[in-house]
């Protein structure tokens, strides 16, 4: 009895796992980036100085996880701050975070994150800033300035079953770069389609 | 399926003085586009089954019809990265056979075809699933039990329905795209002839 249960444990285990892993659909236009979908399959990509960059979620039994966008309100500044993780496939193991600070956008918590939807955020370095950031960065920026661009919330679903959140996401981007301590980067066909 | 199929064409054969044949071959498969970078064609399989069928006033025309099974795709070559897109139809034919002389014959007809499976994943969600397109091309030798034909298949269904985003992440309406055009050669062997004792 006690067997079939901790089968029965870990099949569960692992279809949990595999459900919230990523699903990568290459794009019928460009193969080397994922397609653009609404499904929640979490995953992102663009193309960062021509190269590709992937951002491929996953979790593990053990624990962990990897690639995990994060979102981070701050409602006493009115702001909200967007991280992407993901690799450069031309460097081996090389993440590189694309990070976004989103002014006035009265998104105090997840709850009012559907406010979003359809909304395309002009990154013009003041007010709404971004940053393609070599290696993992969570709430420091070691750039000193913002690059300009665009980010394109298309796609925003309640799903009480997806994620931790009940959340998918879906969008477009791009982003100019050129700072000395960061780098020079230029961000072109940029999309996701996370669960959060 | 196999089991739906013997039972079509025996019927068919018992009703009209029939020929049923297998056919194999190679096609190769083009995908006319205007938005893919660095495509070039694919070498490719077909395989089959298909029945002919005189018609009684008529001397110099029959019709065929075809079922079975093509592969269509493309190769794409994008900043050094290569990538072979590969799509399985199930394929049906309907075509009009003309004898030019005993030994050739011009033939025209309609082909369609059910996507079934790709090398690539969720093929559904972003191929149509349904190609449709017009057949012309010969066939050879008919009178005896292996023959060969040649015939082009023209696609005019667009396989691709997607978003066109720019580089800067707009979307500019939508893209219909992709059709495919088969220059297909094989030969036939014949299974059943109701005119042969």
């Amino acid at each position: 009895m006690i067997r079939i249960s901790l089968r029965v444990i870990f099949c569960l285990s692992l279809l949990l796992i595999n459900s919230c892993s990523y699903v990568w659909v290459p794009d019928p236009i460009d193969p080397r980036l994922p397609k653009y979908t609404e499904k929640g399959y979490n995953t992102a990509g663009a193309l960062i100085n021509g190269k590709l960059w992937k951002s491929t979620v996953e979790y593990f039994l053990i624990g962990g996880a990897i690639d995990v966008p994060q979102v981070l309100f701050f409602p006493n500044q009115d702001s909200l701050v967007v991280n992407f993780y993901g690799k450069m496939d031309s460097l081996s193991n090389s993440t590189v975070t694309v990070s976004f600070l989103l002014k006035n956008t009265q998104v105090n918590g997840w709850e009012d994150m559907i406010q979003l939807k359809g909304e395309k955020f002009t990154i013009d370095g003041t007010a709404n800033k971004a940053w393609v950031i070599p290696g993992y960065s969570f709430y420091t920026v070691p750039c000193p300035s913002s690059a300009t661009g665009q980010l394109y919330i298309k796609y925003f679903k309640v799903d009480s079953t997806a994620g931790n959140h009940g959340i998918i996401m879906s969008g477009t981007f791009s982003l100019t770069q050129n700072d000395a301590t960061c780098g020079s980067y230029q961000v072109t066909y940029g999309r996701f389609d996370y669960v959060f | 399926m196999n089991f739906f199929c013997t039972i079509f064409f025996s019927i068919l054969s018992v009703s009209c003085c029939a020929q049923i044949y297998l056919f194999a071959g190679g096609q190769e498969s083009i995908v006319r586009n205007k938005v893919l970078q660095g495509s070039s064609p694919i070498f490719s399989s077909h395989l089959g089954l298909g029945i002919t069928m005189p018609l009684n006033h008529l001397k110099k025309i029959s019709i065929s019809e075809e079922i079975g099974f093509i592969k269509k795709g493309y190769h794409q070559n994008i900043g050094g990265d290569k990538f072979e897109m590969r799509f399985t139809y199930f394929n049906g034919q309907t075509i009009l056979n003309y004898k030019l002389k005993p030994w050739v014959s011009a033939k025209v007809g309609v082909n369609y075809a059910v996507l079934i499976n790709a090398n690539i994943k969720k093929s559904t969600e972003t191929y149509r699933p349904l190609d449709i397109g017009l057949v012309g091309g010969f066939n050879f030798l008919e009178t005896k039990d292996i023959s060969f034909y040649a015939h082009v298949v023209y696609g005019l269904v667009p396989m691709l329905k997607y978003y066109n985003i720019d580089a800067t992440g707009n979307f500019n309406g939508t893209i219909n795209d992709l059709k495919n055009t088969c220059i297909m050669v094989g030969f036939k062997i014949k299974l059943y002839d109701q005119n042969k004792p």
